[in-house]
């Protein structure tokens, strides 16, 4: 047999293809104490080893989540195993701790260049013993691997990241990401097919919510029995607990702030004594003064049917299609463009809401079928081509994301959208899309992407779009700090009503300050000028610095896939960073060993001192009280309220809909009781 | 049984050729779907074709399935004809919000609780028990889907589109047509007195 780390390539496909995929779940079990090294057939050692809890924390602070996972893998056999499962994070989270508890102790992992923690891996998994890794594999996901579980034995994982959290229309949303991925890859899929879904012990969601502003009230419409707790009504907590097959739906908490809210900007620092630069996190809520627009606009809707979409993706999209495309106004128009491997055009041309033609073409979207791959590219070149120049135009997207026939290149979609003009709104399904592709088109046409959970109410998501574009926007979005200051993401976005922005920068002088954002509304330059207070020191929210480190390897990685010429140097870039913030990339991975053993391979306690750091501020934060710099008023975004009363899409009740009647098995089968009695009487009459 | 063994070649075709025809009409459903406006306009053959468009597949094979048992006990009708747009004039009037409709399964619906009066008439004993009891049975459970709005058996399937509750009571109502008509035809006949055996035909 094979070692291991010499099998092919395409075996290992096929081995990480039946690892378990989830947030934190065990896995399939190898073997390794008689024969280190081998790989015993994966179908005999798959699901030797329990998930016996899996605990989740979540802390909202204002802009930012922190997500703890704690999980007990469990052994149940005769023989050491290996435990390799993987999962899906936000495109923009930091993962930020993974670590193991060996003789009662937590160790912590440290974060260096890709290979090298695979090397140390492995020689810790071959000489039996105890260390773990994290890798992240491209935009899919992320895998972390346990060398050992002992035999009748028990492990203990950690693993800890951030994520920013904006508010749209007054509506927080914080994503747990636990159903499947997204591919029409065989390999991918296979690995979540295979997924576990069951934890023996017990599962439980534990969140605490803290904002700056008066929250309305939490639900999560995929846990309704959460259970939730006002201590003040800016901080709430919420709690859930379940067993068994408990991991195969996303937790999607959904959150609103009072509707009195004002526009404002957010300013969260962070700067210890012993940093050159301190570190910001800006989230900007324009005002409710952006105009409505009375002129129609036209919608292309570009739905995928490829396989990976069948099943709840597709129904939920169908679904919010046409409830989109039943709340257009009358002024507006529409067409359909379904694709996978080809494409194909459902309307035969621009089609009017409320006409025979509009309920022909949400029935034809009722009536979708799922087949085929991927071809992202072709569907957008066949959605531009068939654009009006003289009207405004939105092309709504809904995909699960991940094109993987015609070109599929980064740059290629990039080109092609700067070559046209017309707003892209892009509606992700899934948990492991092309977040950072699809947010970056829709960003610079000027629309704006958004992720959505099958536990979501996509129709809400899609319509949104719909009132976005009958109101004026800010464009090209700059946002300026006095002295010398640096922000992440560099691309001048778009801002609709009732949508935030957050920026991650760090700046070099401390005291008074003053920040602006400017814009373009309706091709009038505005801007909006506050003061600030950057402080000297601010102990408080050292997880910035991992976020905003984040948001610039994003930056980095675009300039890396656009030029490839540079690669080399961009991706030395993002090594240093990621190794200096201890963030898990592409280039680098996060890797644990016994302390005792960290010294043999020059691994440092970089991460951990971070962690300690982070673990202390946070302690301090949950006694005090909310330490967010709040700047509100002014124009162009200071109307007098925040854009987050419910939008049209909410408001409005079915009015002028319709609907088809339907029958179901019980009915059919009293339908068949009455013919059964039909034709028996029939038979009795006749001997009679 | 040998009798409807003898017709049910006729009967079959005529299951067919309904099966034919909605699939036709889900292909050109922009003109075949009951609209008000459309109706507003003269377009009244959609009173009749709008029975035929279905939302997707599995809404048109639950229909269709049970369109061919019924045809295959039953046979044809010709009430059936009239009771089609009947339904479609008394959703629409009946309804004011509803702007569209599609499907078979308020006139199946309609079929349904004409058949149990038939039977529950025609029959004596247990037979005449249960065909009542059917009868009753559709009848609740379409007013209670009207009354909650929702479906008492279908909520876990999807049909490619909303479910129109109300049309089912709608249909179940005229399906009690044919009972009304007879009663006051033996009526007139007979000079009053009640429905009984002897008024069948």
């Amino acid at each position: 047999m094979k070692p291991f780390h010499e099998l092919s390539t395409s075996m290992g496909l096929a081995l990480s293809g039946l690892c378990l995929v989830l947030p934190a779940t065990a896995a399939w079990g190898q073997t390794i104490d008689d024969d280190l090294g081998s790989a015993p057939s994966v179908a005999s050692v798959q699901g030797k080893l329990h998930l016996r809890s899996h605990d989740v924390d979540v802390v909202i602070n204002n802009g930012f989540a922190t997500t703890t996972i704690d999980q007990v893998l469990a052994n149940p056999t005769d023989r050491a195993l290996e435990a390799t499962w993987s999962f899906p994070l936000p495109d923009e989270a930091s993962l930020s701790e993974l670590s193991m508890w060996v003789g009662g102790t937590r160790v912590i992992g440290e974060v260096i260049e890709k290979g090298e923690a695979q090397r140390i891996y492995e020689e810790e998994r071959k000489a039996g013993e105890s260390a773990a890794l994290a890798e992240r594999n491209g935009f899919f996901d992320y895998r972390v691997s346990v060398s050992r579980v002992p035999a009748q034995g028990e492990v203990k994982v950690r693993v800890v990241y951030y994520q920013p959290l904006d508010i749209d229309q007054g509506v927080g949303r914080y994503l747990y990401p636990l159903q499947n991925g997204n591919t029409d890859d065989a390999n991918m899929n296979q690995s979540f097919w295979s997924m576990e879904k069951e934890v023996t012990g017990g599962m439980t969601i534990d969140v605490t919510l803290k904002t700056a502003f008066p929250i309305d009230g939490l639900h999560s419409p995929s846990h309704a029995a959460l259970t939730t707790g006002l201590e003040s009504e800016e901080l709430w907590r919420a709690s859930w607990q379940g067993t068994g097959p408990v991991l195969d739906r996303d937790f999607v908490l959904l959150y609103r702030l009072a509707e009195d809210v004002p526009a404002r900007i957010e300013l969260l620092t962070s700067r210890y004594a012993d940093q050159g630069e301190g570190t910001f996190m800006a989230v900007i809520t324009p005002g409710d003064d952006l105009q409505e627009i009375t002129h129609g606009t036209d919608w292309m809707f570009v739905v995928d049917v490829s396989g990976s979409m069948a099943g709840d993706k597709l129904r939920v999209s169908s679904q919010g299609v046409v409830q989109a495309m039943e709340s257009l106004r009358p002024e507006d128009r529409f067409q359909v463009i379904q694709f996978a491997t080809n494409h194909r055009v459902l309307t035969r041309d621009w089609v009017q809401p409320g006409t025979s033609e509009a309920r022909a073409a949400a029935l034809a979207v009722s009536n979708l079928q799922t087949a085929g791959s991927t071809n992202l590219f072709g569907a957008l070149d066949a959605a531009y081509e068939r654009l009006d120049a003289d009207r405004p135009t939105a092309i709504i997207l809904v995909s699960d994301g991940v094109a993987n026939t015609g070109p599929h290149e980064y740059r290629d979609f990039i080109k092609m959208a700067k070559a046209h003009d017309a707003r892209l709104f892009t509606f992700v399904i899934g948990n492991s899309a092309n977040a950072r592709l699809l947010g970056d088109l829709a960003s610079l046409s000027g629309g704006f992407a958004k992720t959505v959970s099958v536990q979501d109410e996509v129709g809400a998501h899609l319509m949104l779009a719909r009132d976005r574009m009958s109101h004026e926007a800010m464009h090209g979005v700059r946002f300026r700090m006095d002295g010398k200051t640096v922000v992440h993401p560099k691309r001048k976005p778009s801002l609709y009503l009732g949508q935030q922005l957050v920026l991650f920068g760090r700046y070099e002088k401390s005291g008074a300050s003053e920040l602006s954002v400017s814009a373009r509304i309706s091709g009038e330059e505005r801007t909006w000028t506050v003061p600030v207070e950057l402080p000297a020191i601010d102990e408080a929210n050292p997880e910035l610095e991992r976020l905003y480190a984040m948001a610039a390897i994003a930056d980095l990685e675009r300039a890396e896939w656009l030029d490839g010429k540079s690669a080399g140097e961009t991706r030395s870039a993002i090594t240093d960073m990621a190794v200096q913030y201890s963030l898990v990339t592409d280039h680098t991975s996060m890797v644990v060993v016994a302390e005792g053993r960290k010294a043999a391979y020059g691994l440092g306690n970089a991460n951990a001192d971070r962690r300690a750091r982070e673990q202390d501020a946070a302690r301090t934060r949950a006694q005090a009280g909310n330490q967010v710099q709040v700047q509100t008023g002014g124009a162009p975004l200071g109307g007098s309220r925040s854009a987050h009363a419910p939008s049209r899409a909410r408001k409005r009740g079915r009015s002028g809909g319709g609907g088809g009647g339907a029958l179901g098995p019980v009915e059919l089968l009293g339908i068949a009781g009455l013919v059964a009695l039909g034709l028996s009487g029939r038979k009795r009459g006749r001997r009679a | 049984m040998k009798r409807v063994a003898d017709n049910l070649l006729p009967r079959l075709g005529c299951a067919a050729a309904l099966a034919l025809a909605a699939w036709a009409a889900g292909a050109h459903s922009d003109v075949f779907v009951l609209e008000r406006a459309a109706l507003e306009r003269g377009e009244l053959w959609r009173l009749w074709t709008g029975h035929l468009v279905h939302g997707n597949g599995t809404h048109y094979a639950y229909d269709v399935g049970a369109a061919a048992l019924l045809f295959c006990a039953f046979g044809p009708a010709l009430r059936l004809l009239w009771m089609a747009p009947v339904i479609g004039v008394g959703l629409l009037v009946s309804q004011p919000d509803v702007e569209h409709y599609y499907g078979l399964s308020a006139w199946l619906h309609a079929w349904v609780v004409a058949a149990c009066a038939d039977e529950a008439l025609a029959s004596r004993g247990h037979r005449r028990i249960l065909a009542a009891a059917l009868l009753l049975g559709a009848l609740a459970k379409a007013t209670w889907e009207a009354r909650l709005g929702a479906s008492v058996f279908t909520s876990e399937l999807d049909f490619g589109g909303p479910v129109l509750h109300a049309s089912h009571l709608v249909g179940a109502l005229v399906g009690l047509l044919p009972l009304l008509q007879r009663a006051l035809w033996t009526d007139r006949r007979r000079g009053g007195g009640a429905i009984c055996r002897d008024a069948l035909p």
